[in-house]
């Protein structure tokens, strides 16, 4: 009988390691979002000499900072404390086309 | 995290910077842990321990602050009271719930499913009927929406999706089926093109489900360890993948004899690829790996016989 318990305690301790790598990978991607709003706010910093340009406009300079971002594909926006919703709240397609 | 916060110059930087990376100043004692642990079993199954303390202090210190709470047995309190049963308690299982999913993700369960499980399903009944249990973000009822959809174009009949999860802030993107370009690397090209719309404008670098696909699914909250199970079915297909990893054996004994009395005779389940159902339910069929099936009822006849 040494064999199924063997085989239970090692399904035990797969799912243990599964719950944890799927949070892991949960924190990940909201570590990801979070850097990418901390560039929106530092971008108030780094893109001063723009500013003069934008009216003194903040929300310029971070929204500049996150297409840069984007362009460089490195952080990507994902599910934080529904930011997205907010973003996206459309109930329409008007702005989105077939592509086939 | 609010969105104003993010671009508002006269709110100190380092208070930003603390709030944006949720910088827990919140301590925990061992007895808070237990009750919230307690309580997090109690209203939705999951199953967490004292080495998960961390993480619940970085996940519930966001409610702490939305919330304006000193510490965390003020939000315990807070809680148990009608007002907080009322409002927190969704909020608080949408913060401690993990929503990691991707579109095709576990691929090989979308091969058996169109090249196995539908031919076998679709004998005898032209209408099939899917759960997808734990739904998050929606990519897992819309990869199975694309991959029935395109069955149907050469196979008379039709499908329904039923998409539901116990977050409710997940649900949100679900129902509006947005996606970032990011996340929709997985899906194969000749699918992506064609159930997917690309944004423009405002919407630029975004893509949208075409609308004939989300009207396929409906999504809707769901607590798979509530005793009322009133939603419907029987299914022919349960996904219900890397779910079960957060829940205990009592409760997950529970949760797949509920998914085999909502399956109909020869319906399949499939699971997460790390998950098994050995010693959890003696009845399904395995019949690849994390795929199981309730046996058809000519099977479970012979059984009986046999037995």
């Amino acid at each position: 009988m040494r064999l199924p318990w063997a085989i239970g305690t090692l399904d035990q301790v797969i799912q243990v390691n599964s719950a944890s790598t799927e949070e892991l990978s949960s924190t990940a991607e909201e570590l990801t979002a979070q850097a990418e709003q901390l560039i929106d706010i530092t971008a108030f910093f780094k893109l001063d000499g723009e500013m003069s340009s934008g009216a003194g406009s903040p929300r310029r300079a971070g929204s500049g900072a996150k297409n840069q971002v984007r362009a460089n594909a490195v952080p990507t926006r994902v599910h934080a404390d529904g930011f997205v919703l907010k973003l996206n709240d459309t109930t329409d397609d008007t702005d989105f086309e077939r592509v086939a | 995290m609010s969105e104003n916060m993010t671009h508002d110059p006269h709110v100190g930087i380092d208070k930003q910077i603390t709030e944006t990376l949720s910088l827990s100043r919140y301590l925990m004692s061992d007895r808070e842990l237990n009750e919230l642990i307690r309580l997090i079993h109690d209203s939705c199954g999951i199953s967490l321990n004292s080495t998960k303390k961390s993480m619940l202090s970085a996940r519930l210190g966001k409610r702490l602050r939305a919330l304006g709470l000193p510490n965390f047995k003020e939000y315990y309190k807070y809680v148990q009271e009608t007002l907080g049963q009322n409002d927190e308690l969704v909020l608080l299982i949408d913060a401690v719930t993990t929503n990691t999913t991707h579109f095709f993700r576990e691929n090989n369960h979308f091969d058996y499913l169109a090249h196995h499980a539908l031919h076998k399903l679709h004998g005898d009944n032209d209408n099939i009927k899917v759960w997808s249990a734990g739904c998050s973000t929606g990519e897992e009822p819309y990869t199975i929406a694309m991959v029935l959809s395109d069955y149907f174009r050469h196979h008379p009949g039709d499908y329904r999706i039923l998409a539901t999860d116990i977050c409710t802030s997940v649900l949100e993107k679900a129902r509006q089926g947005i996606y970032e370009s990011k996340e929709l690397e997985n899906i194969p090209p000749q699918y992506k093109y064609k159930y997917l719309m690309r944004g423009k404008g405002a919407q630029a670098g975004r893509w949208r489900i075409v609308p004939e696909i989300r009207k396929k699914v409906d999504f809707g909250r769901f607590n798979l360890v509530s005793d009322d199970y009133d939603i419907g079915g029987p299914f022919d297909v349960i996904f219900c993948r890397n779910v079960i990893i957060y829940f205990d054996a009592e409760t997950n004994a529970r949760l797949i004899d509920r998914f085999y009395r909502h399956l109909v005779p020869g319906g399949y389940l499939f699971i997460g690829h790390s998950e098994t159902l050995t010693g959890k339910n003696e009845h399904f069929k395995s019949v690849a790996p994390t795929v199981y099936r309730k046996p058809e009822k000519y099977d479970s006849a012979v059984r009986r016989l046999a037995g």
